[in-house]
């Protein structure tokens, strides 16, 4: 029994490693050029050194039509981010107390809506949303953007932020009404902190999105000034001028740290979260 | 006053909704009866756009549906098989290398789009300095430029790896859902490691692997900015699907008539994918 187990971890543990060391190696060797002078053509650093980090935070490197700070772009990539997060912690936090505790017509055929939009992805809807953000002149600016990502993410956010608000015993708001608070400051001043781990949750994972977007900046926005990390690193990699792999690579880790970090820091969040819910 | 609340309450997400779903939604079918073009103003042209794309009006459209059914098809192989795989794999090892190799798996889906698509262009980079023809020359093998090869092969790849995570995370959780009892009968029973997983663990996790089905492939239907990015849909129309087709449509040609037709077209197919689905699981569940 007990060797045919380590038989079984034997044969399980090789196959992972197959299927994983290809991606890993994408990962490594993505790292490896960011800490190294010239491009690889060996999977061994040769020449280590930091010449693409320093390039990134003082001048960037000389190409035609690119920008020659990264500072606007990371300032613009935190806007974005940010907005998407404020707009999208505010509209799902409404929305989820709404359809958890609240009674209104039509809730029912919005709960069905709910589920379809999710299965239809906006982007399908793309280009209607470019003439409708034309209409509005809101075309070029970083508002469109938020918006467009805050409607992409906020089904899932009201989802998840309406199981917080479910997993809080009615009890609590009872005595809190019977002293006579209203539905807002009820909202505000008792809802809202029981649910912040969900609010930590759904806060972070609009950030990551608005952080990460490409196809919204891409399509909406025509300004360099305005462009973000994505944007950036995309007209680097898709420029007809000889490319600088070292840098491109350096710019790419420079912009997955953030979600990463912020995706290892949600899921513990999450999980805990909704334990925590479980138990009371 | 009372009952006017809970609308304060729901008010910004409607609006968002309107705003992005429903004006957009009737926008399109408007647009896909004009001519629009760069100065978003059109004229009234009927159902010229929808002949266009079923006549031979349109000589690539047949080539590229055919993309659609093989993009379609391989994406979701992939993700299917490999995150159940990789779900049957890790939840079956120890749980400590278990959920290692769990997150490593995450990280496909932890890294922002533009990254991700980079990591594969320059895997496939037809210089030296590509991933792959370093692995060639190395073993003395002449290098060779992949992406004009192989486009198709590569934005399966690539699109169909990063569904992993999600499928896994789902299929693992639901394949440690099994009750331990079951797999014990089934071994006492004599099941080999092979027979347990196809006749035992594979029906037990039905639901979320059909969930996943469904889920997977409306969004590889409409998905398209990973091949934008990595490809662009080229060596001329070599790996472009529909759902590019429309961006490209719309916004390199700056076809907004056209290009809404064709979103339309892909919202009916959508809505006939989901029909079907439904038709064919609720058959399953029945059985």
């Amino acid at each position: 029994m007990v060797k045919s187990l380590k038989y079984k971890n034997i044969i399980f543990g090789s196959l992972l490693l197959l299927l994983t060391i290809p991606l890993m190696s994408l990962y490594v060797w993505l790292l490896f050029n960011s800490i190294n002078e010239k491009p690889l053509y060996s999977l061994i650093p040769k020449n280590p050194g930091f010449r693409s980090w320093i390039q990134l935070f003082s001048r960037l490197p000389e190409a035609s039509g690119m920008p020659t700070s990264i500072f606007p772009i990371i300032r613009n990539t935190i806007i974005i981010a940010g907005g998407v997060m404020l707009l999208d912690l505010f509209v799902c936090s409404l929305a989820g107390y709404s359809i958890s505790r609240l009674k209104f017509k039509g809730k029912d055929l919005l709960l069905s809506f709910l589920l379809i939009m999710k299965a239809f992805p906006l982007l399908i809807l793309l280009i209607a949303t470019y003439f409708v953000l034309f209409y509005l002149r809101l075309l070029n600016t970083f508002l469109s953007v938020i918006l467009a990502r805050t409607a992409m993410e906020l089904v899932m956010g009201t989802w998840i932020i309406k199981g917080f608000f479910d997993s809080i015993p009615r009890e609590i708001e009872e005595s809190a009404r019977i002293d006579g608070a209203s539905k807002f400051t009820l909202w505000r001043k008792i809802m809202i902190p029981l649910v912040k781990p969900g609010l930590v949750a759904v806060g972070v994972m609009a950030f990551i999105a608005g952080w990460s977007d490409f196809i919204f900046v891409y399509t909406f926005i025509f300004d360099q000034s305005k462009w973000t990390l994505s944007v950036f690193l995309y007209s680097l990699i898709s420029s007809q001028e000889s490319v600088d792999y070292n840098f491109l690579a350096t710019v790419s880790i420079f912009y997955m740290i953030p979600t990463l970090l912020l995706y290892s820091f949600a899921q513990k969040g999450l999980t805990k979260g909704t334990l925590g819910g479980g138990i009371k | 006053m009372k009952r006017i609340i809970p609308y304060f309450f729901i008010l910004p997400l409607l609006l968002l909704i309107f705003l992005f779903y429903i004006i957009p939604a009737i926008s399109t079918v408007y647009i896909s009866a004009t001519d629009m073009g760069r100065s978003l103003k059109g004229n009234f042209v009927g159902i010229k756009n929808f002949t266009r794309i079923f006549s031979v009006e349109d000589p690539v459209i047949g080539r590229v549906l055919l993309n659609t059914l093989v993009y379609l098809s391989g994406a979701l192989i992939i993700t299917i098989i490999g995150g159940l795989i990789l779900a049957i794999a890790t939840t079956t090892l120890t749980n400590r290398w278990g959920s290692f190799f769990r997150i490593i798996w995450f990280l496909p889906r932890a890294t922002p789009p533009v990254v991700w698509a980079f990591l594969w262009i320059w895997a496939f980079d037809p210089s030296r300095y590509g991933l792959l023809n370093m692995i060639f020359n190395q073993i003395g093998l002449q290098g060779r430029s992949w992406l004009t090869l192989y486009p198709m092969a590569i934005v399966i790849l690539a699109n169909g790896i990063l569904g992993i995570p999600y499928t896994m995370t789902i299929l693992s959780a639901a394949l440690s859902n099994i009750p331990l009892e079951i797999l014990e009968a089934a071994k006492i029973d004599g099941a080999s490691g092979w027979k347990t997983a196809v006749k035992i663990k594979i029906p037990l996790v039905w639901w979320p692997l059909s969930f996943l089905i469904i889920w997977y492939t409306l969004s590889f239907l409409t998905s398209f900015q990973y091949i934008l990015m990595i490809t662009g849909g080229g060596p001329f129309y070599a790996s472009t699907p529909l759902a590019l087709y429309t961006y490209n449509k719309a916004f390199q040609n700056m076809e907004l008539g056209y290009g809404s037709a064709l979103a339309l077209v892909l919202i009916a197919l959508s809505v006939v994918i989901i029909l079907a689905f439904r038709k064919l699981l609720g058959v399953k569940r029945e059985a």
